[in-house]
């Protein structure tokens, strides 16, 4: 019989020890049994890769079976089971050891980890910047520099049907006769260095008859737009920005028929959620120990935290290497890690296997 | 006394999900040993379900081998029969198992020694031959049940039939299954896993024992 050993230990910078976990692995999967029947019986076998593809695993022709079911590799994008020959070349990162942060319990069928975290580091973690009187509890526009044109303002109201955040908004709205072309909008400058995603909630109105009503989205019934989802993605921009909201007229109204329509907005708020990235250290397979009536060997890998987040891990699993040129990956063991691993900034995780066999 | 003709062979199939044996335990990476002695027309006479005990240390060796793809392991021991292996490194034929028929060395193969199994066996004590003549046992082919899984279990499964035509009854005490390690340019075939059946299972003459091993894992 056949156990293996899951042992999870966070370490800081000087190799202390911080958390230590060790549990039965319970572990391999369905594309370890395919991988392995394939050797045995000497048989193509076609099993399903990280990605869901259904791929032939063939069984000879050394070029393309030497490798399967390798899982040493070097460290993070560096190429592994390189054949020049052959053109296989597997990212390092995606064989051996891996770690995530699904928290879903193991099953035979698994063919990936649930919420895998990749190989590479995180944008900077610092505190975003915040938008100054971001949800305009001033009562005013503080912190706004507002510009209209025509029949267009940008004020600040408390009309309890328009609140989305505390007990002001902004409203971009029409005030009088406008034509195309007029307009309202609140502008502010902000850093965008640390910040991934700007997300406010607005409400607006359209203009296409005489009516005060307004676009929605519903999830079983529970309103979602515009109350939580507008996000706007800046993970491309850096340094200091202008950033606007505006609303503008696309055609002539008369201030008598559509008096008051346009659009809200509320609680501008700046995310810094960039997906947590490790950086995968190579994955060792090594120290083959005998001492009867057992025998075991080692497979580790070390995960190091170059941000400033701290990045749990709930799911741990090994991938290996199989499949015709040019390679592919291959889920054979998942394990569930609960409660999870925090690791913080500056801290290293050792993820060790070890596969023991007693007599 | 005639010797007796053997009609029965070995099918390759896929297990179904509901027949799929449970008795590892979660975490465990072992083999269902089952053990079925049919008549000449197919009517099954005895049939044994039970937890292999043994793989032996020359299974983890292989496996180590194929997960690093280290091209020598002369550092660590594989024995194939009674001499060792050396430069043993991975290779596209470790770990096969696929004896053809008559081939003792290579796939399931029986024995009647009676000794526990130890992590360091490398071969079956008192291994019984091929063929129809006193003591012996004509092999089959071995063939495999493709992999299959169900909502604990994933597995798939090697089988053998082993026909007595001796004329005489056989004891079967001990099994082992043996596979490939490819070292000088040639696979030699080594034993990964040997058990040893308490009371030996009965093979009248005329009739044929079929072993599955189950390679299973439980999570």
């Amino acid at each position: 019989m056949l156990i293996t050993k899951l042992l999870l230990e966070k370490l800081n910078r000087e190799g202390v020890v911080l958390d230590r976990r060790e549990q039965l692995s319970r572990s391999f999967v369905l594309q370890f049994m395919d991988l392995l029947y394939s050797k045995a019986a000497q048989i193509n076998r076609a099993t399903r890769d990280v990605d869901n593809v259904l791929r032939t695993v063939p069984f000879t022709d050394t070029g393309n079976a030497l490798y399967n079911l390798g899982i040493a590799s070097p460290g993070g994008d560096a190429s592994c089971y390189n054949r020049y020959d052959y053109g296989r070349k597997v990212m390092a990162e995606k064989i051996g050891i891996q770690v995530g942060a699904g928290t879903s319990a193991p099953a035979p069928t698994n063919y990936k980890l649930a919420n895998r975290i990749a190989h590479g580091r995180s944008k900077p973690t610092a505190a975003p910047a915040t938008f100054s009187n971001l949800s305009f509890e001033t009562g005013d526009l503080t912190g706004w520099t507002p510009a209209t044109k025509g029949g267009m303002a940008a004020v600040v109201r408390n009309d309890a049907w328009a609140i989305k955040n505390g007990t002001w908004f902004c409203a971009l709205w029409t005030t009088g006769v406008v034509v195309p072309g007029d307009y309202a909008q609140i502008s502010q400058d902000i850093d965008l260095t640390n910040i991934t995603h700007i997300r406010f909630q607005l409400r607006g109105e359209k203009y296409a008859s005489n009516y005060n009503g307004y676009f929605n989205v519903l999830i079983s019934g529970r309103p979602v737009y515009p109350d939580e989802t507008v996000v706007i993605n800046t993970l491309a921009l850096t340094g200091v920005q202008t950033v606007t909201f505006v609303f503008v007229a696309e055609a002539g109204q008369s201030a008598s028929v559509y008096f008051n329509s346009g659009a809200w907005v509320d609680n501008i708020r700046t995310l810094n959620a960039v997906s947590p990235l490790l950086e995968y250290g190579g994955c060792d397979v090594s120290d083959f120990l005998v001492a009867p009536p057992n025998a075991q060997f080692t497979i580790r890998r070390y995960f190091y935290n170059n941000s400033s987040a701290l990045i749990t891990v709930n799911e741990v699993g090994i991938q290996a290497v199989a499949g015709a040129a040019p390679g592919y990956a291959f889920l054979i063991a998942r394990d569930e890690v609960s409660p999870g691993i925090g690791v913080a900034g500056g801290e290293l995780l050792r993820v060790t296997y070890v596969p023991q066999i007693t007599v | 006394m005639p010797k007796t003709e053997i009609k029965l062979k070995p099918k390759l199939q896929v297990i179904k999900e509901d027949e799929i044996p449970h008795i590892l335990a979660p975490g465990e990476l072992g083999a269902v040993l089952e053990l079925i002695v049919s008549d000449k027309d197919g009517k099954v006479t005895e049939h044994r379900v039970q937890k292999s005990e043994s793989f032996v240390r020359q299974f983890l060796t292989m496996l180590f081998v194929e997960f690093n793809k280290v091209v020598d392991v002369s550092g660590l021991r594989i024995v194939a029969g009674n001499y060792y292996v050396r430069f043993v490194n991975f290779h596209t034929e470790n770990l096969r198992c696929d004896g053809g028929v008559g081939v003792t060395g290579r796939g399931i193969a029986v024995g009647t020694g009676t000794t526990a199994p130890d992590i360091d066996d490398n071969f079956l004590k008192t291994p019984i031959a091929h063929g129809t003549g006193g003591g012996r046992l004509q092999y089959s082919a071995v063939t495999f049940g493709a992999p299959a899984s169900d909502a604990t279990i994933s597995q798939f499964t090697i089988t053998r039939n082993f026909a007595n035509g001796s004329g005489a009854d056989i004891t079967v005490n001990e099994i082992g299954l043996y596979g490939g390690a490819f070292a000088g340019g040639a696979t030699h075939d080594c034993l990964f896993i040997r058990d040893v059946i308490a009371g030996g299972i009965l093979v009248p003459n005329g009739q044929t024992l079929t072993i599955n091993y189950r390679i299973q894992a439980a999570v």
